[in-house]
Order: structure tokens, then C-alpha cells, then sequence
């Protein structure tokens, strides 16, 4: 079970997030055509390796989190406030 | 030596106590032990060989293995409510009292009828049942039922276990996961750093391979190096106790028995399961002895070689009186010498290898006798081994040298780690050449193993490996041992073509996997599922390297490339009560209680599960059953006056300058034109355009709202809300809060609502005027602030009331004393789902995740004059084909007819043929008021049914129906009661 070191509370174990899929993943603007929409509701990469993803701490502070993991060996690079790295 | 203990014997014995006897059962016979014993060893002392039936074939199996790697020995320990199954003998300390069955034997462990099944072995091939019991498919639950009763293991408890468990979580800086010299070694080390040390080893006592040792002075290196662990403050000695599971970020679970079951229970728990989060974990599990091949290698008697050094010197107990050893190197010849002296006739070393060289050479010079440039072939006896058949193999064709009598044959194929917890942990595996094994490669996370688990089997070194670890320092350089130049354990030629077994707990045998790989199985992880290879409670710990070089060989690749399965925690079993600890019945989980639950239990409500709360599913009161209750309940509010508790509906309030923008991209429909103190139905949908949740909208100010979501769907509301507002537009300026606890709600409903809420609400105008429709009014009821909205579930004239929940039972009494003049029904549950389906209101069960507003006839609602989430997905072409299920009402033709549950729809009644399904019923009850079942369906095209008949069937139950397709809304389709 991964320790996920929340901006706010501090390391806390994967149990308190609830997962939220790719960060790299933007929502189109509502006059995009119907390919790239359907791209966006039913693709996703699958890397194996490096993968910035959403989590929400859902049992802790609520907030959701850009987490760097590496979907092999788990280990994690960076985690910040999701609203923070808008652009 | 004693008539009850023969095999035991005056040398060795370090775990035990030769001054005290006790006595245990074994199928009702007295086994006397020494206290240190194992159940396994006291056996094996007594003479017990035959201990159990195998899992398939029920063929007579014995002890094989010292430990947790052990396949055969698998007992049952006490009866009832304590029974155990599956215990490893080899494993269990022996205790006074205690009450142990052999297993998978009918009627007796001597005499078993299903023994037969070994005579056809033949017709029991890999893939067997895959092949032969799953056409025609209605049958598997014929054969399924006589396939359980012969192969298996021991029988499930059928009493609750009256034990007590616990379940502890814990930090350290190191955990060192085995106690023998080198985790010894490596806590000494760490603890001396001043580092928190947690040293766990799966026996009573340390020491590992230490005990399985004549005397010398590594003895007097534990003792003190034991001696000052115990006295260090920062270092947490753990016995018995198991590491199970090692997870990501250095979490690794632990099973600690702390106790017997059965034994005084004080205030201890049978067994701890640990959490622990640890800094650096250092494994140090040792190594496991592989097995030769040869036909009959499963029979009682059939040991080994380790395992048989370890009973020696452990507990003084000899694996046979008149043994014979295989295999390929030296290690032979010291345990022949030593069981010699104990008092055994070594019958003959028989080593693989032409030249076995000096130590062999010795061994003959004082009188042993080596076969050398030979192979055990074939073993003879059933119950229990009675003699080997010995063929050369070293010049020429293989033949046949003789056949000496033997009670036992010990068997060594080299040794390889031990990898469980290297590989739960994701670390590489390296293919060692010369050991003929995978040993850790590159490890992932904190850890690094060492000693026998990373293949340095001897003892300096593994001390050496441990001091260096616990330092945190770089491990020496491992001796590359020299390849023996024995055959591996798969290489062996089988010339009398009897069965061998590599897998001894699931009956697995060579030609099985190879028959698995002609038959296109090419990939372990298939090999493994279709024959059961080291799918056993041992995890094939033995079986798993041998099986995986044979179908290498079968395939004709290179071991290396074949790979491993992969290991998934537990590596050793590990009890549900344990990973349960506490968490049984009542305080399993949590429940959510509304301000008003103790008026309930005091009516004797039933209650049912929604979501974490537990509300009244139907009050006994108004009906016996469940049935008749709900439809008095359902009756009364339609006919008078019904009163419902509602506190588990998800609340949210959201605040902010920006809060109604917001509420227009949360909703599919538009949210930032209502006025204050006035509500709305709202959709979320998801962004592929299917409904999420509902529910009624309040505006409580200009920049503040009160939403309402379902009960099951409170949590993920609230989660997908904080996404919208800090993931998909961080710019907007609003907040949400979850105040589902904050208010106590009720509902009230029926001809006499108004009525009845003049008497709660004195201070309320509570006309069509002053209170119409979706608005909301503040007032004062029972002397604490209440907010009354009106809105309708039930289809009647309703009011909404929320309190603050501390004082919703306050309030809840009052209405319960005002109601009495006016005919109060409360109900549950069930009469509110009957209400709202005769209504068409729809819940999860038909927002179910795959239906769009329009598939629930709510398509206009979705607003195309704004963003919001999933309203774009709305106009992708999927979604607009036709075919797509609708949601429509069902009215039974038969006022008398019944609805099954799970039912589906068809155009046609059941006849002898299949019928197409036109859809599915969601959600069904009887109605009250058209007094017949009624239903809601999701039918293909279902709008452009309306008016036909169709069929609600179940063929399980045997049940059909004809039923008219209608509008979901069945009773009063303009609303006039509720508006009135």
C-alpha cells in the first residue's frame, strides 16, 4: 500500500485517496468536434513507467493531489495541489 | 528410544525438553511429545508416517518438508467452533491436550475409498475437468458437487469462531523478516545504529538453521547474540509470527499466533495480524531444498534431505530407521554420518554424480557405502516406502543396478532462495546458472535480502551478509558456487516410467505439464491455471522452480526466459479471523444512524442498509410481513397522511460569488436563473453523458445553494463537485460543504399534509399561496428553526422538513404526538419506493450508469445553451441511435399475477423456445392504488411500445407475467395532488 505524502497532512496511506486518472488529460472546449470529445470520455494512455495521475484525499483535507508515480515500481516523484499546476 | 517414540533418538534434539512427556491426538490416538516439538516431529518420533491424502488422486502421502514449505502435512487441528483446517504440521508447536485429524480421507486415513481414483490416474490428466465437465454446461452442477467431496482439503469450520483476534499497526525503521544467523546478525547490526528494529521469525524460537546443526560454537554465537538482542530497548522480538505480505512503500503485513486455540483465553488474542510500515526491510527468509525426480517420489518416507537433518537435530527424531540418501553433491555425506551415530542404518548414499570425489571417498573409507554415477528411480511400498530401485546411469544405457530395502529416502537437489517476499516487493529475478535457481536481482523499494534468501547458504557468510545489511552497507561479494556436476532435478531420466510428482499438494505431475505444453500452454501463468501447479497452500514453494524448468525444457527455451509466476501475498496462509481482527458482526463496519433511530427501534422497524446509514425498511406495525406492511403504509399516505424519515439524503451546500455558475456546469439543466428561496430538479450527469446522481436544488441566497443527491451517492457527489472546482476550473470562487449530518429531514405526504403542517408550523402560512410549490419557507417547529420545502416523491401533496440534527429526535416525537389526530402512518423504505414508482421517479436502479436523461425520458432537460458536464457527450452519434433502452411503466394484465425478481422483458410468453429480451425491469411493486404489481422498465425502443403487452418473465423462478407497456408515470400523470 502506497504512503502518499499529501501537501497538507503530510505521508498518509493510499486507503484516504480515491484515484482520478490521468492529469495530462484536458477537457475540451465544448465546440470540439465529436473525435477529439470521444477521445477525451473513452481514451487513455497506458504507460508503463512515468505517469502523472489525479488522487483526492478523500479521507484527509479533500484535496486533489498531481502525483508523479511510476506505475512499475510505484515510486513517487512530485505531489502538488491539482489547482495549483492549472495553467 | 521407547515403544512410543521410535524413531527418537538420544542425539541432537536442541528445541526440545526430554524431561516432560506430553501427549496429543492424531485421529484419536495418543502421540507422546516433548515439549519444542512440532506436531510434525513428534509424529515422525511416534512413527506416524502416512498423515494425510493427497488433494486429487488421494494418494497416501507423508511428512515431507521441515517448514512452511511442507505439501503433505496438512492437518486439522480441534473441532467446532475452534476447528482449524489446512494446518502445516510442520509448523505447529505441539501442545498438551491438543486434538489434530488427518484430512481428504473417507472413512479412514488407512482405508480410503476415493483411493481408488490413483488406479485411474490415467483419466485424470491435466485439464481434466477443464476438458470433461463443462459441456453441456447445465451439468457442471451435477458433477461439481461430487468433484468437491473428493478432492480437497480440510472441512470449513461450521461453527462461529468463538476465538478472539486483534490487528495492531506499527512503525519501525527496519523490519528483518526471518530470525535465523543472518537476520540475527542483521538486527544486531541495525539496533546498534540506534535504529528501531522489528526482528520477526515464523517459529517459537530463533535461531533457523542454526538448530539444524551439531553441536560447535555457532551455538554459543546465538545464545549471546540472542542474550543481547533481548536486552536491547529498540528492538521488538516477534515469535511465531509470519511475514505474510510485502506491499508498496514497505507496508508488509505479519501473522502473529499468539496463542493455542482452545488454550485459556485470558485476555490475549488467539492471533495479531500486524501493519507495519517499516523504513527498510531486510529478508532473511532463508532457503528451501529442491526435490529430485523419480517414480513414486510422493510416497510415505520420501523426505528431504534437509528436512530430515533438521527433525534430527532439531528435535532428535529420525526420519527412518534405515534410510537411503540421493543427490548430487557433499552435503550428502555429513548427514549420512550423522544419522549414523544417531542410530540409523544408512543404507547407501546414491550420488548422481560418477565422480563424487574426497568427501565421498572418506565416507567409503570408513565403511559407507556410495552408489555413485547412479539415480534413485523409482521408490517402492504404498503406505510407506519399503525399498528404492537404484539405476545406474553413468555408463552406457541406463540399467538397473538393484533395489535396496529402505523406510526412507532423502532426497537433495541443491538449494534456492527462498523469493516470496523479493518478489511481492516487485524486485528482479536473476536466473543463477550455476545454482540451477532465480535469485534476487535489482530490488524495488528499501529492501535487500540476504543469507540463504539471496543463495548464501553457508553460515559465516550468511552472518557476514547480516552484519552488513544492518549496517546499511553494501552486501559482500557472493561466491559463485561451482555447478555440480549432477543433473538438475528436471534433467533426471525417468526409465521406469512411474509417476512423478513435481507438484506434491495439488497431484501434479511431470508428464502433466508436459502434456500442457503439447496442448499449446506455453506461458507458466497458463501452465499453472490449467493444472493446478503450485496453486496449493504451500504456493508451490517446492514445486514451483521444478515445474517451470520442466516446461522449459517442454518448450524448448531457456529457463531464464520462461520466468516465474508471479508471487501474490500471503507467502504462507494466513487465518480470515486474523486479517478480520475485531472487525466482526455488529462492529464490522460502521453504521450511520439518523437523530430519530432510537423512535425506530423502539417501533421495532426493520431496517435495511443504504449506503453506511441503516433506515426503517417497513414498521411491523402496519403489517406483519414485509409485503403487507409496505402496502398499508403506501395506502395510508395515498389516502391520508404518511410520515417518512429522509436524514440519510446526501445534503451539499455551496457558497460562493461564482456558486451559480458553477451549479450551471454541475447540472445538465440550467440552475443560475432560479430565484432565491425557490427549488428545482436537477441531473449531474458524467462526462460521457449518462445520468450520475439527482436530486431537488434550493437557493438559499444569491451566492449560496443547498443541493440534495441521493443517499448512496452523497460521497461521490461531493468528490466530483471539489473535482469541478479545483481539477476542471480552479478559477471559479465557490466552496462546497457536506452537511448531510447537519440536518435531521423528514418528510411529510398525503391528502392531510397541509393540515397536519398548520399544526406543526403555526407561524407558517402554509396555503397554495404563501407556500407553493419548490419553495422554501423558514419557521419555527416544536420550538427549534426548521426549513419546510415543498416538493413530492410520493406523488402527494409533501413537505420537506429539516431540522438540525441534534434536535431532530426532539422534533421527530413532536410530529409523532401532533399526528395521532390526524391519522399518522409513518412508513419505510419499501412503501416510498413503491410510492415513487408508481410515480416514474427514478432511482439508481434506473440511472444505473449506462442510461442517458433521454433513455429516462428526461432528454429536455439537458440545456444546450451552456456548458456542462456530460451535456456534450449528449450529441456524439452513439448516443442518438435507436435501439437504446427506455425507461417505461409495466402494469400487470392479472390483478393477481406476481413480478420476479431479476425479471426480463419479451414481446412473446415463455414457451419451449428461447425468446429475445426487449429489456429489463429495474424496479417493481405492488401498487396500492391500481391494486396489481406495477413496474419500471428499461425496454429497447421502449416509448414507441406504449399500449402493448409484453411479458415479465424469470425463467430461474419459473415465473411470467403478461403486463401493458405505459408512461413511468402510472397514477395522476398531470400532478394534481401535489399541486392541490
Amino acid at each position: 500500500m502506497m504512503l502518499i505524502p499529501c501537501p497538507h497532512c503530510g505521508p498518509r496511506p493510499e486507503t484516504e485517496f480515491v484515484y482520478g486518472g490521468d492529469a495530462n488529460v484536458k477537457r475540451p472546449d465544448p465546440t470540439a468536434p465529436d473525435a477529439e470529445w470521444a477521445d477525451f470520455i473513452y481514451f487513455r494512455d497506458n504507460p508503463k513507467g512515468a505517469h502523472r495521475e489525479l488522487w483526492l484525499h478523500a479521507a484527509g483535507c479533500h484535496s486533489w493531489l498531481t502525483v508523479e508515480r511510476d506505475t512499475v515500481t510505484h515510486a513517487l516523484g512530485s505531489v502538488s495541489y491539482t489547482k495549483d499546476s492549472a495553467e | 528410544m521407547s515403544a512410543r517414540q521410535p524413531n527418537r533418538s538420544d542425539t541432537g534434539g536442541w528445541l526440545i525438553d526430554r524431561s516432560r512427556v506430553e501427549i496429543f491426538t492424531f485421529d484419536g490416538r495418543e502421540i507422546p511429545f516433548h515439549p519444542g516439538d512440532t506436531v510434525a516431529s513428534a509424529l515422525l518420533a511416534a512413527g506416524e508416517t502416512l498423515v494425510g491424502r493427497s488433494f486429487k488422486l488421494h494418494r497416501p502421502r507423508g511428512i515431507f518438508g521441515l517448514g512452511a514449505e511442507e505439501p503433505n502435512a496438512l492437518l486439522t487441528l480441534g473441532a467446532g467452533a475452534t476447528l482449524t483446517p489446512n494446518a502445516r504440521a510442520t509448523m505447529i508447536p505441539a501442545k498438551p491436550g491438543m486434538q489434530v485429524s488427518s484430512q481428504n480421507r473417507w472413512p479412514s486415513l488407512k482405508h480410503d475409498a476415493f483411493g481408488l481414483l490413483d488406479k485411474v490416474k490415467a483419466v485424470l490428466p491435466a485439464g481434466f475437468y477443464y476438458k470433461t465437465f463443462m459441456w453441456p454446461a447445465s451439468r457442471w452442477m451435477t458433477y461439481e458437487k461430487y468433484i468437491r467431496r473428493m478432492a480437497g482439503l480440510g472441512p470449513a469450520p461450521r461453527e462461529r469462531d468463538t476465538e478472539q483476534y486483534a490487528r495492531r499497526n506499527i512503525h519501525c525503521d527496519v523490519l528483518i523478516a526471518g530470525g535465523g544467523p543472518a537476520g540475527l546478525a542483521a538486527a544486531e547490526a541495525a539496533a546498534a545504529k540506534g535504529q528501531s528494529v522489528i526482528l520477526a521469525h515464523a517459529r517459537p524460537s530463533f535461531g533457523g538453521g542454526v538448530h539444524s546443526m551439531p553441536q560447535g560454537p555457532h551455538r554459543r554465537w546465538f545464545r549471546d547474540t540472542l542474550a543481547r538482542l533481548e536486552a536491547m530497548p529498540n528492538v521488538r522480538l516477534m515469535t511465531s509470527t509470519t511475514v505474510a505480505g510485502y506491499y508498496e512503500h514497505e507496508l508488509l503485513t505479519l501473522s502473529e499466533r499468539v496463542r493455542d486455540r482452545d488454550s485459556a483465553a485470558g485476555t490475549a488474542p488467539t492471533e495479531r495480524f500486524w501493519e507495519v510500515r517499516a523504513g527498510r526491510v531486510i529478508i532473511a527468509t532463508g532457503a528451501i531444498e529442491r526435490p529430485l525426480l523419480f517414480a513414486n517420489n510422493d510416497r510415505p518416507g520420501v523426505m528431504l534431505a534437509s528436512a530430515a537433518q533438521g527433525y534430527l537435530w532439531r528435535f532428535g527424531v529420525l526420519a527412518g530407521q534405515a534410510p537411503i540418501l540421493f543427490g548430487g553433491d557433499d552435503s550428502l555425506y555429513p548427514l549420512a554420518r550423522a544419522l549414523k551415530d544417531a542410530g540409523a542404518i544408512v543404507r547407501a548414499v546414491v550420488d548422481l554424480r560418477s565422480d563424487p570425489g574426497l568427501v565421498a571417498a572418506a565416507y567409503v573409507a570408513d565403511g559407507g557405502k556410495v552408489i555413485a554415477g547412479a539415480m534413485v528411480a523409482k521408490a517402492h511400498g504404498t503406505k510407506r516406502v519399503s525399498g528404492a530401485e537404484i539405476w545406474r546411469i553413468d555408463e552406457g544405457t541406463p540399467h538397473v543396478q538393484e533395489t535396496i530395502p529402505t523406510d526412507a529416502i532423502l532426497i537433495s537437489g541443491g538449494f534456492g532462495p527462498s523469493l516470496q517476499l523479493h518478489a511481492q516487493s516487485k524486485g528482479a529475478l536473476d536466473w543463477d546458472e550455476n545454482l540451477g535457481s532465480f535469485v534476487p536481482g535489482t530490488p524495488n523499494g528499501a529492501n535487500c535480502s540476504i543469507g540463504g534468501a539471496r543463495g548464501v547458504f553457508d553460515l559465516p557468510n550468511a552472518i557476514a551478509d547480516g552484519v552488513a545489511a544492518g549496517k546499511a552497507e553494501p552486501l559482500p561479494e557472493r561466491d559463485q558456487a561451482d555447478r555440480s556436476t549432477a543433473p538438475q532435478p528436471w534433467e533426471l531420466l525417468n526409465p521406469t516410467g512411474g509417476i512423478r510428482f513435481v507438484d506434491l499438494q495439488n497431484d501434479v505431475a511431470d508428464k502433466d505439464i508436459a502434456l500442457a505444453a503439447r496442448e499449446g500452454w506455453h506461458s507458466i501463468e497458463h501452465v499453472k491455471r490449467y493444472t493446478t501447479l503450485g496453486m496449493g497452500t504451500d504456493q508451490g514453494k517446492i514445486a514451483g522452480p521444478i515445474g517451470l524448468a520442466l516446461l522449459a525444457a517442454a518448450t524448448g527455451k531457456e529457463v531464464a526466459k520462461t520466468g516465474l509466476t508471479t508471487f501474490r501475498p500471503p507467502a504462507t496462509p494466513v487465518t480470515f479471523g486474523a486479517v478480520a481482527g475485531g472487525h466482526l458482526g455488529e462492529v464490522g463496519h460502521a453504521i450511520r444512524r439518523s437523530a430519530a433511530d432510537a423512535w425506530h427501534e423502539s417501533q421495532n422497524a426493520v431496517f435495511i442498509d443504504a449506503g453506511l446509514w441503516r433506515r426503517p425498511q417497513y414498521y411491523p406495525s402496519n403489517g406483519a410481513t414485509l409485503g403487507e406492511a409496505y402496502r398499508a403504509e403506501a395506502a395510508a399516505v395515498r389516502a391520508g397522511l404518511g410520515l417518512v424519515d429522509v436524514s440519510t439524503l446526501g445534503k451539499i451546500d455551496l457558497a460562493g460569488p461564482d456558486a451559480a455558475k458553477l451549479m450551471d456546469r454541475l447540472y445538465c439543466n440550467t440552475m443560475g436563473t432560479l430565484k432565491v428561496g425557490r427549488g428545482r430538479y436537477g441531473l449531474m450527469l458524467r462526462e460521457d453523458g449518462r445520468v450520475f446522481d439527482d436530486g431537488v436544488v434550493f437557493r438559499l441566497a444569491d451566492d449560496r445553494f443547498h443541493l440534495t443527491c441521493t443517499t448512496g451517492g452523497a460521497g461521490a457527489v461531493y468528490q466530483h463537485i471539489e473535482h469541478a472546482l479545483q481539477v476542471l476550473w480552479p478559477d471559479l470562487k465557490a466552496y462546497a460543504t457536506p452537511v448531510s449530518e447537519e440536518w435531521f429531514a423528514a418528510a411529510i405526504a398525503g391528502p392531510k399534509a397541509r393540515e397536519y403542517l398548520a399544526a406543526l408550523a403555526p407561524e407558517l402560512d402554509v396555503s397554495n399561496e404563501g407556500l407553493p410549490m419548490m419553495r422554501l419557507a423558514e419557521t419555527m417547529i416544536a420550538g427549534v428553526p426548521a426549513r419546510v420545502m415543498r416538493m413530492s416523491y410520493s406523488g402527494e401533496l409533501s413537505f420537506e422538513i429539516n431540522v438540525p440534527a441534534d434536535w431532530g429526535g426532539h422534533v421527530w416525537a413532536h410530529m409523532i404526538s401532533t399526528g395521532n389526530s390526524y391519522g399518522l402512518t409513518t412508513y419505510g423504505t419499501e412503501a416510498m419506493g413503491a410510492l415513487r414508482i408508481e410515480k416514474g421517479h427514478v432511482t439508481h436502479s434506473e440511472a444505473d450508469g449506462r442510461t442517458t436523461p433521454d433513455d429516462l425520458g428526461l432528454g429536455r432537460m439537458a440545456s444546450r445553451k451552456k456548458d456542462a458536464i456530460g451535456v456534450r457527450a449528449l450529441d456524439l452519434p452513439a448516443l442518438q441511435e435507436s435501439g437504446r433502452k427506455q425507461l417505461v411503466g409495466l402494469v400487470a394484465d392479472d390483478p393477481a399475477a406476481a413480478f420476479p425478481q431479476g425479471a426480463q422483458v419479451t414481446a412473446e410468453a415463455l414457451g419451449d423456445q428461447p425468446r429475445p429480451s426487449l429489456g429489463h425491469v429495474s424496479s417493481y411493486a405492488y401498487s396500492s392504488e391500481l391494486k396489481r404489481m406495477v413496474a419500471l422498465a428499461l425496454l429497447k425502443d421502449g416509448r414507441a411500445l406504449h399500449g402493448q403487452t409484453v411479458h415479465v418473465v424469470s425463467p430461474i423462478m419459473g415465473v411470467a407475467a403478461a403486463a401493458k407497456v405505459t408512461d413511468p408515470v402510472m397514477i395522476d400523470p398531470d400532478g394534481e395532488r401535489l399541486r392541490g
